[in-house]
């Protein structure tokens, strides 16, 4: 007989983990091994206990891609699964940018959170069929995003790249100025061929265009070294 | 016919994609074809929509999938061809204005 899988179920609603540890146990394979309501006790749980999966509550919000990041990183590392209570492809993007190997709702049910848990400790990964094709071309959007901001960031001289760097590090004309030991009106003048070669018309929508996913690693790696 | 380099799949106007329990079929009008998916050929399907290239089913299904490109490359390859052979899907070289 083979040892039962073993899960961490986070969720910081305390009926749905007493509900979850109640009825796992009747399909026998899965286990549970540890339930938790925050992002630090999961860690240590995950970290603990090692799971084969641990099934993430979306209502963790803001904490969800921390958890699904941290849990990434764990040696070994454990499967996460999302389970949102409501299909909402914001969230499955979100998960899966974030290291999530899989995503159920709630209409899944018990059985269907089962084999979820089994698909994933078998290496699959799993997106409910109907959220797939959406997802795909959300993030085939977002590369090609990505990639039309690198392109534009490509266009900048070294001294911009830098300038646009400082701006998405939050500097103002004056303290660029004084960063780089240039006068203030020659940062201006830069920023206006920024602004032109970025094709945005403002300091908001550059630093939005140079922080988007992708394009801020390219950045990152072209300013590498600059003095800070 | 099978997957063509550069070129860009469209799917059939002609063609609904249905929901019958747990199976997602594609359904011919005025005719008896009925032809089942498996998720991952359903999503391909569903991106079928002529402005989006194979090559960049490939890269976001080695996102979601965490599987080697080669791989990815292999099933979207596999499904376009079947999806081309059966007729459900053409080639085009000219990206469609989007429809989505």
């Amino acid at each position: 007989m083979t040892a039962p899988l073993r899960i961490v179920h986070a969720d910081p609603r305390v009926i749905v983990r007493s509900c979850l540890a109640a009825a796992l146990p009747d399909t026998h394979d899965i286990e549970v091994a540890a339930s938790t309501d925050d992002v630090e006790t999961t860690l240590l749980q995950a970290k603990r206990t090692e799971p084969d999966v641990v099934i993430v509550a979306a209502s963790f919000n803001g904490s969800l891609a921390t958890i699904c990041e941290q849990l990434r990183e764990l040696d070994p590392r454990p499967r996460t699964l999302v389970l949102d209570a409501d299909a909402d492809e914001d969230v499955l993007l979100h998960s899966i940018e974030s290291g999530a190997d899989g995503y159920l709702t709630g209409a899944a049910g018990l059985d269907g959170l089962a084999a979820g848990v089994r698909a994933l400790a078998r290496g699959e990964s799993i997106v409910p069929p109907s959220m797939l094709g959406p997802l795909l071309r959300r993030l085939i959007q977002r590369r090609r995003e990505a990639s039309e901001a690198t392109s534009r960031i490509d266009r900048l001289t070294p001294r911009e790249r830098e300038i646009l760097a400082l701006l998405v590090d939050g500097l103002d004309h004056a303290r660029i100025a004084e960063h780089l030991v240039i006068s203030p009106e020659t940062v201006r003048t830069h920023i206006q061929r920024i602004l032109r070669k970025l094709e945005v018309h403002s300091r908001l929508e550059a630093i939005a265009l140079a922080t988007q996913s992708g394009a801020a690693d390219h950045l990152e790696r072209l300013v590498e070294g600059r003095p800070r | 016919m099978s997957i063509q380099v550069g070129g860009l799949p469209v799917r059939r106007d002609d063609v609904t994609l249905v929901e019958d329990g747990e199976r997602s079929l594609l359904v011919v009008a005025d005719s008896a074809g009925r032809h089942a998916l498996n998720s991952t050929a359903r999503a391909i399907w569903e991106l079928c929509d002529g402005t989006t290239l194979a090559e960049e089913m490939t890269v976001a299904i080695c996102q979601v999938f965490d599987v080697a490109p080669r791989q990815a490359e292999d099933d979207v390859r596999r499904a376009l061809d079947q999806l081309t052979e059966v007729g459900l899907v053409v080639w085009s070289s000219t990206p469609r204005s989007n429809d989505t």
